[in-house]
């Protein structure tokens, strides 16, 4: 009776939600409003607000709003952030009321900070599990790779989340693999976040706001994605004065404009930055060279303008470009490369208070990824390009009927186009034919309420259900195939005709309960699907890594995760632990067929090469945080499991999938020492990851060749290194109105050699009698120093 | 700016130069396998060499003699069947062509159309198989002509090859090489293709040299891959089934992927049940050319 468990856990979602929101209308009322930044006027997201009496209270929405109704009466309402002076305004509650809050925030430097009120939000109140906010301010305090500051980096600090190895921005989140994490900026789908190979991630710190983690149970509104959401949101720009930023590092440089459009009404946000090797190298190589004009590059582009048309609307547009450009010209050959990728994105979103409790978000959102290769040679040319494109339309309310519910609900459409390897070519001016340009398309809506609810004062529910849909619609051409793999017969689909629809439903559910002031313990129970996959014949993620949708034969990804953790606070939540454990499974997991080539998708369906199988994961994570104070950060520690099994491959036998990590360590400090100085550490310790080498060899007309024995059969030496930075602030003139600091950084401080891959030689000849197999370790860095200046003004 | 002068070829350095070592890898080989490099030709007896796998990362022989006595199973019961007749073949000894050790009889010949098992006991092991030899398709002409893919080569080419492919779905081919007084054909490098984009056209294709057995080179080297002006090409073509050519074309990716460490490992799609390799069945044709200009 297994399929009808969502249905079972659906009615109990709903009665959760509806329970208690009748209650009878005694005298109520509404106090609400925004919370803004006093310096730059933009608004606050996570903030708290609550009123001291009862402690009761809610966190500011990601645009800042807020919204409490409580019985008629006398309260003190609070309103705070986490590196802000709180507000504390007495309100007599006999009516409806604003409240327009602006925060200041706090001079850090060279001041004892001083803990004043035990937050309302917090890890050990909130019903969020396995959720993490990160600020930027405190990221670029920590040592920074090549003085970039990488906030997908940071994130492969907390425990859970895991990068793929030596330079990679690939997140692996509880087991899951490096498609199953939604990456969201300014609710655009980013889905290639990595720059070169993934040595930078594509997000520039000075254009972000906030970064908000959610590796464990997922909230309703999130959705199409097992393992995480990383929800990045943009700055708006300052709307009070204009303000420059930027940095001049040994790599890349930033520079970041912002300002009010119109004073307090509307503000723009411009952030650039770019890579310069290929432009600082030109000078060094001679014009001569047979390799003149090779080089590479990235740049990012981020752009926000925001519109305030009445006291209940505002408008926000944004968006973002990027490209990856790798070129190679050799005059000798008469030979060119020119390899570019990259994402774009781009978001308009309005929002509308409908009235003092229900606040609406309404979206419009373009997301593209596209990866090109052109190669060229004198009669000869040859395109290659593949990508995904999304049009994204999604409103989103929130309703705030009483102190104990907030509520939470919306619709989502996704138009899809996919676009798996599409080539073209020409040899002496003949086209070659590499069939019909193949896209495939697909819909995917969902719909979801969801409720934070506060049954009492020591059990609180997050109970969401989400409906999900997803339809591969034509045009489609299915190839049949008999059991030696020949092409028997073909199914032609018309345009727009719904191939294959898959209907669905997600139940979420998180709770906490309260033991005491400073401990608590939270469970969670969610199921998530999954409808998009990336198929990858190579094994790490590369940027030709192809988006595939949901077909016939490709059934969505689901996701079971179970998580109970232990959370307990120390000295006025100064000290902030936990204990997560965590157990999942996933349904429908895609990989290719043993023995598939490169070249076997042309003129075929890609999902005819795919097999399918099932994926477990399980571990525990162990969090100590020291939230602020001179010295703060945090230590990380997960022990963790993930395997996998699928009928066809290794026998059917489960294995461990390849960024199966037993240890994973991380240590961040960050410590004051004056006004001048700040200093930052990061220690990091993970256990190899899993590679699949050949047993034996064997030879076959004379060449020899590799036998493999079981999927991922060795594990790579642990990786770890020691970074350290150091953050200088020199004086400032006090009439002028230039702001600067220096960041000096050490990258693997005690050189440790990484492995970055391993590959496998046979030299010699068995005649000559030197045959001989070897293993080769390459490592990537080593003690890298960098330094970067960062200003504004 | 004497600061960046030095600075950027440093920077360049540590971007370029990776460092690499060598590492010891503790992997035991825990299966012993046999393999099998089995032919029949249309016309021909079957040939069958049958040889071991060994630890990938174990030493190997320094010598000849001690070389072959670690790979070549020499004591193997090998039974051909073509569905009337059933053989047990016999170790033949040649000791100038390749493959040196193989099995052979003298009662069964290949015949296009039939289905010939194969059945080996060798080292407590039990492998079997089965191929059907295809039908004939011929080399309708060939020529030399010199490397299309660069307009100021005047010595050295390739041979191109054109032939009919039949109007049926699945048929695969495999070509072979040899030049002036080699002994034996060889395939040519990327020997295999099948008509999953040609049924029923006419197709031609190049190709360079044979590829010598226990050859050195590693990578693309001109002088090992192009014919020569004056050259005489025999070229050897030969019709082969689906699933043969499944093998070859994983072989040969396996090969070309060995030691590139961001590809997935290529499995070998062999049709051996109980062990590795092949064994095919093959109809051929031959065809000579003379390299001119």
């Amino acid at each position: 009776m297994k399929q009808y468990q969502p249905f079972r856990l659906s009615v109990l979602v709903i009665l959760f939600i509806f329970s208690g929101l009748s209650s009878k209308a005694q005298n109520k009322h509404t106090v609400s409003g925004y919370v803004k930044d006093v310096n730059t006027g933009e608004f606050l997201p996570g903030a708290n607000a609550y009123v001291k009496e009862t402690m009761q209270g809610t966190t500011t929405n990601p645009y800042g709003f807020y919204s409490l109704t409580l019985p008629s009466g006398k309260y003190t309402l609070v309103i705070s952030f986490i590196g802000y002076n709180e507000v504390i305004i007495p309100i007599d509650l006999n009516e409806d009321r604003r409240e327009n809050q602006s925060l200041s925030s706090k001079a850090i430097v060279g001041k004892e900070v001083v803990i004043t009120e035990s937050r309302i939000e917090n890890s050990v109140k909130s019903t969020d599990m396995g959720r993490v906010e990160l600020s930027v301010e405190q990221m670029k305090k920590l040592p920074a790779f090549f003085g970039e500051v990488d906030l997908v980096k940071i994130v492969q600090l907390i425990p859970g989340v895991k990068n793929a190895g030596e330079g990679n921005t690939g997140l692996y989140v509880r087991g899951g693999g490096p498609d199953q994490n939604l990456v969201l900026l300014d609710e655009a789908v980013v889905y290639n976040a990595a720059h070169l190979l993934g040595f930078f991630s594509v997000f520039n710190s000075d254009a972000v706001k906030t970064v908000d983690l959610h590796k464990g149970g997922m909230p309703a509104q999130y959705g199409g994605r097992l393992a995480s959401v990383l929800d990045i949101s943009m700055k708006e720009g300052n709307n009070r004065n204009y303000k420059v930023n930027g940095g001049l590092g040994l790599i890349a440089s930033r520079l970041t404009v912002e300002g009010p459009i119109k004073k307090d009404t509307s503000s723009f946000i411009i952030s650039g930055r770019r890579t310069y090797i290929d432009v600082l190298a030109q000078p060094f190589i001679r014009e001569s060279s047979p390799t003149k004009g090779s080089g590479y590059f990235f740049y990012d582009l981020n752009m926000k303008m925001n519109y305030r048309l009445s006291d209940k609307d505002r408008l926000f547009v944004s968006g973002y470009f990027g490209r990856d450009v790798f070129t190679f010209k050799s005059t000798e050959s008469n030979f060119n490369i020119r390899i570019p990728w990259g994402n774009a994105t781009l978001s308009a979103r309005w929002n509308h208070l409908f009235n003092d409790k229900l606040f609406l978000n309404t979206s419009l959102i373009f997301s593209d990824y596209r990866f090109e290769s052109n190669i060229e040679q004198t009669s000869f040319a040859f395109r290659v390009g593949s990508g995904i494109r999304d049009y994204n339309a999604k409103s989103d309310f929130t309703w705030y009927p009483t102190v104990r519910h907030t509520v939470k609900f919306g619709i989502n459409y996704i138009w899809h186009r996919f676009s798996p390897n599409n080539a073209s070519g020409e040899i002496a001016g003949e086209e070659l034919d590499f069939g019909p340009t193949v896209n495939l398309f697909a819909h995917e809506a969902a719909a979801y309420i969801a409720d934070d609810f506060d049954i009492s004062e020591k059990l609180r529910i997050h109970a969401g259900l989400r409906a999900s849909w997803f339809a591969h619609a034509g045009p489609f051409t299915r190839y049949e195939k008999n059991d030696i793999g020949l092409k028997t017969d073909s199914t032609v689909y018309a345009a727009g005709e719904l191939i294959k629809t898959y209907p669905n439903i997600e139940p979420r559910l998180m709770m906490r309960c309260t033991l005491n002031k400073n401990s608590s313990i939270k469970a969670s129970y969610t199921q998530n699907y999954q409808y998009i996959h990336i198929t990858s014949l190579a094994n790490q993620s590369l940027p030709t890594d192809l988006w595939f949708p949901s077909t016939e034969l490709v059934q969505p990804q689901f996701g079971t995760q179970y998580s109970l953790g232990y959370y307990r606070n120390f000295k006025e939540n100064m000290w902030e632990t936990s204990i997560e454990a965590y157990y999942k499974t996933m349904e429908n997991q895609i990989e290719f067929k043993d023995g598939v080539l490169p070249s076997s998708g042309v003129n075929d369906n890609l999902d005819n090469f795919l097999t399918f199988g099932r994926g477990e994961a399980y571990g525990a994570e162990f969090f100590v945080k020291k939230a602020f104070g001179k010295t703060n950060g945090w230590i990380g520690y997960t022990l963790s499991w993930t395997q996998r099994t699928f009928a066809e491959l290794n026998g059917g036998e489960t294995y461990f999938a390849n960024y199966d990590r037993r240890h994973d360590l991380s240590v961040v400090l960050s410590h004051e020492l004056n006004e001048h100085w700040t200093l930052g550490a990061v220690f990091v310790y993970a256990s190899g990851n899993l590679i699949w080498l050949p047993t034996s060899i064997y030879f076959y007309e004379g060449n020899p060749v590799v036998n493999y024995g079981e999927r991922n059969n060795y594990r790579m030496p642990a990786y770890h290194r020691l970074d350290l930075s150091a953050t200088w602030v020199p004086n400032r003139k006090p009439d002028k109105k230039l702001k600067s600091s220096w960041n000096f950084s050490i990258y693997n401080l005690y050189s440790r050699l990484n492995p970055y891959f391993l590959y496998l030689e046979t030299t010699g000849s068995p005649i000559d009698g030197n045959l001989k197999n070897s293993a080769n370790m390459v490592s990537l860095f080593p003690i890298i120093p960098s330094v970067t200046y960062n200003f504004s003004f | 700016m004497s600061f960046w002068k030095y600075l950027i070829p440093v920077l360049v350095i540590l971007l370029v130069v990776a460092c690499e070592r060598e590492i010891e890898i503790d992997l035991p080989n825990n299966q012993n396998l046999i393999v099998v490099e089995g032919s029949i030709e249309a016309g021909q007896a079957p040939v069958i060499l049958i040889t071991r796998n060994r630890g990938f990362f174990e030493s190997f022989p320094t010598d000849l003699q001690s070389f072959v006595e670690e790979f070549v199973i020499q004591d193997a019961e090998v039974i051909i069947s073509d569905g009337i007749q059933t053989e047990t073949l016999e170790l033949t000894l040649d000791f100038v062509n390749y493959p040196f050790f193989y099995y052979t009889g003298n009662l069964i010949t290949g015949q296009a159309g039939r289905t010939y098992s194969l059945e080996i006991r060798a080292e407590g092991q039990l492998l079997t198989s089965s191929t059907t030899i295809p039908g004939t398709v011929s080399i309708d002409s060939s020529w030399f002509e010199l490397n299309p893919f660069d307009v100021n080569e005047d010595s050295l080419g390739v041979s191109f090859v054109s032939i009919m492919d039949p109007d049926t779905f699945g048929n695969a081919y495999r070509m072979f090489a040899k030049r002036n007084s080699e002994t034996t054909f060889f395939p040519v490098p990327g020997s295999s293709f099948n008509d999953d984009f040609v049924n029923g056209q006419r197709v031609t294709f190049f190709s360079g040299r044979s590829e010598q057995p226990f050859a050195t080179t590693i990578g693309f080297d001109p002088d090992e891959f192009f014919y020569k002006l004056e050259d005489t090409i025999f070229l050897k073509f030969a019709t082969i089934g689906r699933k043969e050519y499944d093998f070859y074309s994983t072989l040969d990716a396996a090969i070309n992927s060995n030691g590139n460490p961001f590809a997935s490992p290529t499995l070998v799609q062999s049709n051996i049940s109980g062990g590795l390799g092949v064994w095919v069945g093959m109809s051929v044709t031959f065809d000579t050319t003379i390299a001119t200009n």
